[in-house]
């Protein structure tokens, strides 16, 4: 039993090791992960939202919360397309429909994808991301990994697919499918 | 069948299990190793660990992974390998369970990467069919690979002769 111990205490010892040299040669990732800057939603004078210390929000504040743009503004900015749009859901409900000229990036897979990202979306433009609604998180996920690469006008459309699909006014830029992610 | 052939069948029962068990978790560990930013994406959809913790766990616990699995393969290190690794499984069950059941989260468990399945009852079967073959190669005794003595024979039943007979016979 004590000889068991020991080796237990010589795997954890070892796997620690191994994480170390490796995080220290490929990754290079921070071990205490810190949360990312919460960019407040009252601008300075100057207009320029200020970006400031992670504050605690409560649960039902950040249900109630509206964040991104309206979806007028989404009509606009697809009318436009001076915004690319990003489907942070799953694959069968990318296919089941999404926005025209939405790339796909799950976010359970966004970094096996931030390569192609890299090269169809460029970093100065205004990314737009959205997810199935209703306070799901894959938006969010997304959106700290696409600032984490270098994108800095990121958006979430927090009504996500639910809005679109509440409303006609998008019927004529929704999509079925694998072929229109560019 | 002989006792020396119902050791060796067990033997390879117990191989095989620990051999499943062990490459399961080592093709599980991969990708979170090339991957571990993606690996805490997945954990932190659980909603289970603290925000600073997640890049910790990301890292640590696919190592983990990779050597309880070889210490569960490995004849002379398999209980404790299996002791970690049916920790392990105990804990993914009950984060399951936790994220699937009580908080009715619909996400990926993570468990091999990308293209893992739901968080949800098929994760928790085979989380415990995987328990089940673990304790298999953890309790099934192993091949006696030392030639035998005469001790063993009398303790087996296998004779009434006298020890120094069988010997020196």
């Amino acid at each position: 039993m004590r000889r068991d111990a020991i080796t237990i205490l010589v795997i954890l010892l070892i796997s620690a090791v191994a994480a170390t040299a490796a995080n220290t040669s490929w990754h290079g990732l921070d071990w205490i992960r810190r949360p990312p800057a919460v960019v407040h939603r009252d601008p300075l004078p100057n207009g320029i939202p200020q970006e400031g210390i992670p504050q605690e929000v409560d649960d039902e504040t950040m249900m109630h919360e509206e964040r991104g743009p309206t979806a007028e503004l989404v009509l606009e900015y697809l009318h436009n397309e001076t915004a690319c749009f990003v489907d942070a859901r799953e694959h069968h409900e990318f296919i089941d429909g999404h926005l025209r000229g939405a790339f796909h990036l799950p976010s359970s897979a966004v970094y096996d994808r931030m390569d192609d990202v890299i090269s169809m979306l460029p970093v100065d433009g205004k990314v737009i991301v959205y997810c199935g609604g209703g306070g799901c998180e894959a938006s969010d996920t997304v959106r700290d990994v696409l600032i984490e690469y270098g994108y800095a006008d990121v958006e979430i459309y927090d009504n996500g697919w639910e809005g679109v699909m509440a409303t006609d006014t998008f019927d004529e830029f929704i999509v079925t499918g694998t072929g229109d992610e560019d | 069948m002989t006792i020396e052939a119902k050791n060796t069948v067990r033997y390879v029962i117990a191989l095989l299990c620990a051999v499943g068990v062990g490459g399961y978790f080592l093709y599980a560990a991969y990708p979170k190793i090339i991957e571990p930013r993606q690996f805490a994406i997945d954990i932190k959809n659980y909603q289970i660990l603290p925000q600073q913790y997640l890049n910790l766990v990301a890292l640590y616990l696919p190592w983990i992974e990779v050597f309880a699995a070889i210490a569960l393969i490995v004849p002379r290190t398999r209980r404790p390998g299996s002791i970690i690794i049916a920790g392990l499984l105990l804990f993914f069950v009950a984060a399951v369970s936790y994220a699937a059941f009580y908080k009715g989260l619909d996400i990926t468990c993570g468990c091999t990467g990308k293209d893992s399945a739901a968080a949800g009852w098929p994760t928790i079967q085979r989380n415990i069919f995987l328990l089940i073959l673990t304790a298999i190669a953890a309790l099934l005794p192993r091949k006696t690979t030392a030639p035998a003595t005469g001790f063993d024979v009398i303790s087996l039943g296998a004779t009434k002769q006298p020890v120094v007979e069988r010997i020196t016979g």
